[in-house]
C-alpha cells in the first residue's frame, strides 16, 4: 500500500512536497550554519540576542562527541531528498517517511529545547528557528497525510 | 453428496439455522474488523514506530548526558606567568606601563576563557612582561545570576580568585579556573572542585577556606559586578584599553596587537 502512487491534494496551489521541501532547506540552511561555525571552533553570532554562545560552548551541544547541528544537517537532508522524492513520484510512503522522521526530529529537538531552558538557562535562536521549523514540517505532514486521499488496499 | 442446506423442517431445526447464522454474522463483523482496524494502518504503526525512537533517542541522551566534572579531573594551564610580568593583587604588569586594559570578566563566561587561553598568554609575554602593558581585573560576574540557585558558581569563581590574590597568586588561579572551566553553572565551579582547583594553584589551603568562609569577597564580586553594570558593561568580556572599550573577545591576537600598538603609539 505505502508503495502505491496517489495524486497529492494540492496545499495553497501547491504540490505539498514543495512546501516541506522549502522548511527542509530552511532547515538545513540554519543547521549547516551552525554545524560549519561549530566544527570549525567558534560561535554562532547572535547579534544583539545574546545566548548562541552559551548553547554553542555548552557540553550539551555535543552528542557522541559531533556537535548536535551536524545531525540536523543530515536529518534535513534525508527529510529534503523525502520531499523531493515524493514530488517527483508521488509514492505514498515518501509522505509518511517525512511524516515519521520529522517526527522524530521533534522529540530530539524537544529534548534539546528542554536542555536550553532548563539546564544551560540560554536559548540560541538559530537553534529555536531550526526546531520551529521541524515542527512545521511535522505538522505540514501531518495536516497533508489527513487531507491526502488514501490509497485503496490490493 | 448435495450441498443444500435443507429446509428446516422443525422449529427446533429453524432456530439452530437462526442460531448459525448471527454467529456467521458475528464471526464475518469480527474478521471484517480486524482487517480494517485502525492497528494496522501503516501511518499508525509509523507514527508509533517514530514515538518509540524518539523515546529512545532521549532515553539515550539522558543517560549519556554531560555530568559535573569530577574534582579529580583538572586541566592544567596552557601557559605560565613570565617572570617579567609582575602581580599585585589582581593586576599583572608594571604600574608605569603606557597602557592599561581594564579586563571585565565572568570566569563562567566561554567568551571570557577564549580570551583568557587564546589571547591573554600571549599578550602577556608579548607586551605585559616587557612593561609596554598593565592588565587590571574586574568582576563582571553575571553568568551564575541565570541560574536562581543560592549558590552562585560565577560569584564563588570571583571570590576564590580574590582570595589567591589576597596570596599572591591571583593570576595562577585566575589561569587554573580558566583551563578548567567546563560549561556554565554545571557543576565545573562547584566548592569542591573550587577547593581542588585552588590547592592545584598552589594555594595555602587553610587560608583559602578561612577567606571563603567569611564571605566578605562573594560581597566585593557581587558590588564589583553592580558596578560593572551601572557602568554600561553589560557584555563579557570587556576590555578597556586605555579607556577605549571592546566589547567581546578579539578574534586574534594579531587583531588585539594592532589594537594595542595604536594604544602605545597614541600614549606616546
Amino acid at each position: 500500500m505505502i508503495y502505491r502512487r496517489v495524486a497529492a491534494r494540492r496545499l495553497l496551489g501547491l504540490h505539498p512536497a514543495v512546501i516541506l521541501g522549502v522548511l527542509d532547506v530552511i532547515g538545513l540552511v540554519v543547521a549547516s550554519y551552525l554545524a560549519v561555525v561549530e566544527l570549525s571552533g567558534g560561535v554562532p553570532s547572535c547579534g544583539i540576542i545574546s545566548g548562541c554562545e552559551e548553547v554553542a560552548k555548552s557540553q550539551y551541544n555535543n552528542f557522541l562527541g559531533i556537535p548536535v547541528a551536524v545531525f540536523g544537517v543530515f536529518l534535513s537532508l534525508v527529510l529534503l531528498s523525502l520531499a523531493l522524492a515524493w514530488w517527483k513520484t508521488d509514492i505514498y510512503g515518501l509522505l509518511l517517511g517525512h511524516y515519521a522522521l520529522s517526527l522524530v526530529g521533534v522529540f530530539f529537538d524537544g529534548w534539546f529545547l528542554y536542555l536550553q531552558v532548563f539546564v544551560i538557562q540560554a536559548v540560541c535562536i538559530w537553534c529555536v528557528t531550526y526546531e520551529v521549523s521541524l515542527l512545521l514540517r511535522f505538522l505540514v505532514a501531518l495536516l497533508v497525510y489527513v487531507r491526502q486521499p488514501k490509497p485503496e488496499a490490493p | 453428496m448435495s450441498d443444500v442446506t435443507p429446509t428446516p423442517q422443525t422449529r427446533h431445526d429453524r432456530r439452530r439455522l437462526e442460531l448459525e447464522q448471527r454467529r456467521d454474522q458475528r464471526r464475518a463483523t469480527r474478521e471484517k474488523a480486524q482487517t480494517s482496524s485502525p492497528l494496522r494502518s501503516p501511518m499508525v504503526l509509523l507514527t508509533g514506530a517514530a514515538v518509540l525512537i524518539g523515546l529512545l533517542i532521549i532515553g539515550f541522551m539522558f543517560i549519556t548526558r554531560p555530568r559535573p566534572p569530577s574534582v579529580a579531573d583538572l586541566t592544567p594551564p596552557n601557559a605560565e606567568i613570565p617572570a617579567g610580568a609582575v602581580p599585585d593583587g589582581r593586576t599583572l604588569g608594571s604600574p608605569t606601563a603606557k597602557v592599561t586594559i581594564d579586563i571585565w570578566s565572568d570566569f563562567q563566561c566561554p567568551a571570557c576563557m577564549d580570551f583568557a587561553t587564546e589571547i591573554e598568554p600571549a599578550t602577556i609575554s608579548t607586551y605585559v612582561a616587557t612593561g609596554k602593558v598593565r592588565l587590571v581585573y574586574h568582576d563582571a560576574a553575571f553568568q551564575g545570576q541565570k541560574v536562581h540557585s543560592t549558590y552562585d558558581e560565577s560569584v564563588e569563581a570571583a571570590a576564590a580568585a580574590r582570595c589567591a590574590a589576597d596570596q599572591g597568586l591571583f593570576w595562577q588561579m585566575h589561569n587554573w579556573l580558566f583551563a578548567n572551566w567546563n560549561g556554565e553553572n554545571e557543576g565545573a565551579f562547584a566548592a569542591d572542585r573550587l577547593r581542588a582547583i585552588a590547592t592545584a594553584a598552589g594555594l595555602d589551603l587553610t587560608a583559602y577556606d578561612s577567606c571563603m568562609a567569611v564571605g566578605d569577597k562573594q560581597s566585593a564580586a557581587r558590588s564589583e559586578t553592580l558596578s560593572a553594570q551601572a557602568a554600561g558593561v553589560n557584555q563579557t568580556p570587556t576590555l578597556i584599553v586605555n579607556g577605549t572599550s571592546i566589547t567581546g573577545s578579539p578574534r586574534s591576537f594579531a587583531a588585539f596587537a594592532t589594537v594595542l600598538d595604536q594604544a602605545l603609539a597614541a600614549a606616546q
